[in-house]
Formats: structure tokens, C-alpha cells, sequence
């Protein structure tokens, strides 16, 4: 009880010391600062301070990072910093411990918070297909207008049947056409 | 022929009589005002201004005003911001990649560490796309393999860092701090 009350006065916001000139911009601006960056730029940034170290640790980032620079197959290593770096061809003994050790308090962003959430979150309670709605393919303009604009809900159905991928995306398509690849 | 309401085909050139706000074919000598948050005034052509979005916006919802307030904006990112995009709106008339890339190049160039910081903000508020984009990549080339004290001070970093925090931190990054430039 004691501990978590001297934990919570030491709480301070660390935005303003820890960006400098930076704090003025908004935290979506800064990190399009950093996807500019360098991966050794970027690792080097990290020990600037506490909320660069945040920053400069985000999964997004280093896919970004890594997304810019491959040039042919990538080999994802488990996150987007350790396959970052292995592209950069740091030393392994850097890569085994390329986590996020240090944790610190004092810093929140609701940028970082909703770009993680939507990667993490399900879409299973955004469908509303239960079957109440009514199906309908091949549904003309006039017909929509009419019938259901504005008065009652419609799915309508069939139209990717005909996009090619519906064949050529199948499993036995695919291990023809990309033997050479391991997925 | 004054009443007529739907012959666009028959007005002539003169602009008194069309009010509408969205004509980028207006006259190119008419002025519209920005104030800055230090209450300084600046004159641009409407074709410099509307290359705002935040400005373009605000004149499409209330079209019969003269001063357009920016009260995130200080004088003098302003007159920067204004001067760059004078010059897009001449390769937007003369397009040329080679001359455009080769301004961006030069404008970032001449300007101080904070001239840049500063003018981030104001691009970002007017929405200046190309503009930040060319700021971003300055600003991450301006810091491009430079040390982390340089970092920090480039920035106004203060470093909230524990020692052997720092201590971790270098050691768990040192891939990255080999052949850096002297500050």
C-alpha cells in the first residue's frame, strides 16, 4: 500500500524534457520523423531520453523501417526490430536481446495506444451478419434507392465472385506457382 | 440575362458576378490576409493561400471574410512556410522535378535547426503536405548519424536517464554507435 502511494508521487510527465522542441508536435509527427531515420539512427535516438526510447522502440516503426529497405523475400525473425536489424546485419549477440527491457512511466500516448489497438483488437464484434439482414445480389441503383436506402439494411452478395483471387490464392495454386518459398 | 441561373456556358469572364468561392480560375492578383498568433499581417495571392488546406477550408465555410486568423501560427515559420509555397504554386504551373527537387534541397538548406523544428507545427496546422514531408526528411538528415549527445542537443533533450540506465542502454546498442560523425 505504502510502496504504490511513493510509487504514485514519483509519477511526472516526461513529454517536455524528454522531446525538447519536439513536444510542440504531435506524437503521429514525430514518428513520421523517425520513419526518415536510419535503423542505426533510430537505435541511436532511442538513448536519447525516456520517451525517445519509447518511441523508438514501436513495432510499427521498425516495420517501416524494414519495409523501406528489403529488396526481394524477407525473412520476418519473430518482431519487426530483431528482422530490422538482421537485415542491417548487426551482430547476433545484439539481436538476442533486442526487446524492450526498460519501462517507464510517465508518458502516455493516445496515438501509440490506438495504432497498437487496432493490431491487437478482433472484428468479431463488429459483425453484425447473424442472419437478420437480408441478402441480395445483382441489386440495381433504382432498386436500392427504392427499397432500402435510408429504410432497412442489406447485405449485398456475390461480388467478389468473379476476382481472380478466388481461384489463384488457394493453397494448391499457390505452393505451384511459389514452391521455392517457405511460409 | 441577369436572372439566368443555369447557363454557366453564357457568363462572361468577369468575376463580380459569380460568387462562388471554389473557382480556382480566379483572378491570380486577389490578396487574402493571414494574421499571425503575434498579430502580424501578411498579404499572399489567393492561388498561395488556398495551397493551405486549414486556409482553403476556412474560406469555403465562410467565403465573405478578409483576415484569415491562425492562432497556432507565429510570424515568422509563417513567412517561410509562404515563401516555399510560392514556389510550389510556379512548378505547379511549369512543372519541373529536376528545379523543384533541387528548391526543396536549398530551402531546407539555408535553414537554421530551429527554423525547421518551428516550421513543422505550421506545416502540419495548414496542412501542407508536400511541405512536411520535406521537413521530416531535413530534419532526420540533419540528426543522421550524429551521436546521442548531439541528438539530445539538437533537439533540447534533457536526458532522464538513470546511469545505469544509460549504462544498458549503450551496451545493448552499441552496434549502433560504431563510426559516428564527430559532433
Amino acid at each position: 500500500m505504502e510502496i504504490s502511494q511513493v510509487e504514485a508521487l514519483e509519477y511526472k510527465d516526461r513529454r517536455a524534457e524528454g522531446l525538447g522542441n519536439l513536444q510542440v508536435l504531435p506524437d503521429e509527427l514525430i514518428c513520421s520523423i523517425l520513419d526518415n531515420l536510419t535503423p542505426r539512427d533510430v537505435a541511436r535516438s532511442a538513448c536519447a531520453s525516456s520517451v525517445m526510447y519509447i518511441l523508438c522502440n514501436e513495432e510499427p516503426l521498425w516495420m517501416s523501417l524494414c519495409l523501406n529497405r528489403v529488396n526481394g523475400p524477407l525473412k520476418y525473425k519473430g518482431s519487426w526490430k530483431k528482422t530490422a536489424l538482421d537485415l542491417e546485419n548487426v551482430p547476433e549477440e545484439y539481436q538476442e536481446r533486442c526487446g524492450k527491457p526498460l519501462q517507464f512511466n510517465g508518458f502516455s500516448s493516445l496515438f501509440l495506444y490506438k495504432r497498437l489497438y487496432r493490431c491487437h483488437t478482433t472484428l468479431s464484434g463488429f459483425n453484425f451478419d447473424d442472419g437478420n439482414v437480408e441478402r441480395k445480389g445483382d441489386l440495381s441503383l433504382e432498386e436500392f434507392s427504392q427499397e432500402y436506402d435510408g429504410r432497412k439494411p442489406v447485405l449485398l452478395v456475390g461480388l467478389a465472385d468473379t476476382w481472380p483471387a478466388r481461384n489463384t490464392w488457394a493453397i494448391d495454386q499457390l505452393s505451384l506457382k511459389l514452391w521455392r518459398f517457405s511460409f | 440575362m441577369s436572372s439566368s441561373t443555369d447557363s454557366p456556358t453564357l457568363t462572361t469572364e468577369t468575376t463580380q458576378l459569380s460568387p462562388q468561392p471554389d473557382t480556382e480560375t480566379a483572378k491570380p492578383t486577389k490578396k487574402i490576409t493571414l494574421k499571425s498568433s503575434d498579430n502580424q499581417i501578411f498579404e499572399v495571392e489567393e492561388s498561395v493561400a488556398m495551397e493551405f488546406a486549414t486556409v482553403k477550408s476556412f474560406f469555403e465555410d465562410s467565403p465573405s471574410t478578409d483576415t484569415v486568423p491562425l492562432p497556432n501560427v507565429t510570424a515568422k515559420p509563417l513567412s517561410q512556410v509562404i515563401e516555399f509555397c510560392k514556389e510550389q504554386i510556379k512548378f505547379k504551373a511549369n512543372p519541373d522535378e529536376a528545379q523543384k527537387k533541387k528548391y526543396n534541397a536549398e530551402f531546407v538548406t539555408e535553414k537554421s535547426d530551429k527554423d525547421l523544428v518551428d516550421m513543422i507545427p505550421v506545416a502540419n496546422y495548414l496542412e501542407i503536405k508536400d511541405l512536411l514531408d520535406v521537413l521530416n526528411q531535413a530534419v532526420a538528415d540533419r540528426i543522421e548519424n550524429k551521436s546521442v549527445e548531439y541528438v539530445r542537443s539538437f533537439f533540447g533533450i534533457d536526458n532522464d536517464f538513470t546511469a545505469e540506465e544509460e549504462a544498458a542502454l549503450r551496451r545493448e546498442h552499441a552496434w549502433a554507435y560504431e563510426g559516428v560523425d564527430e559532433d
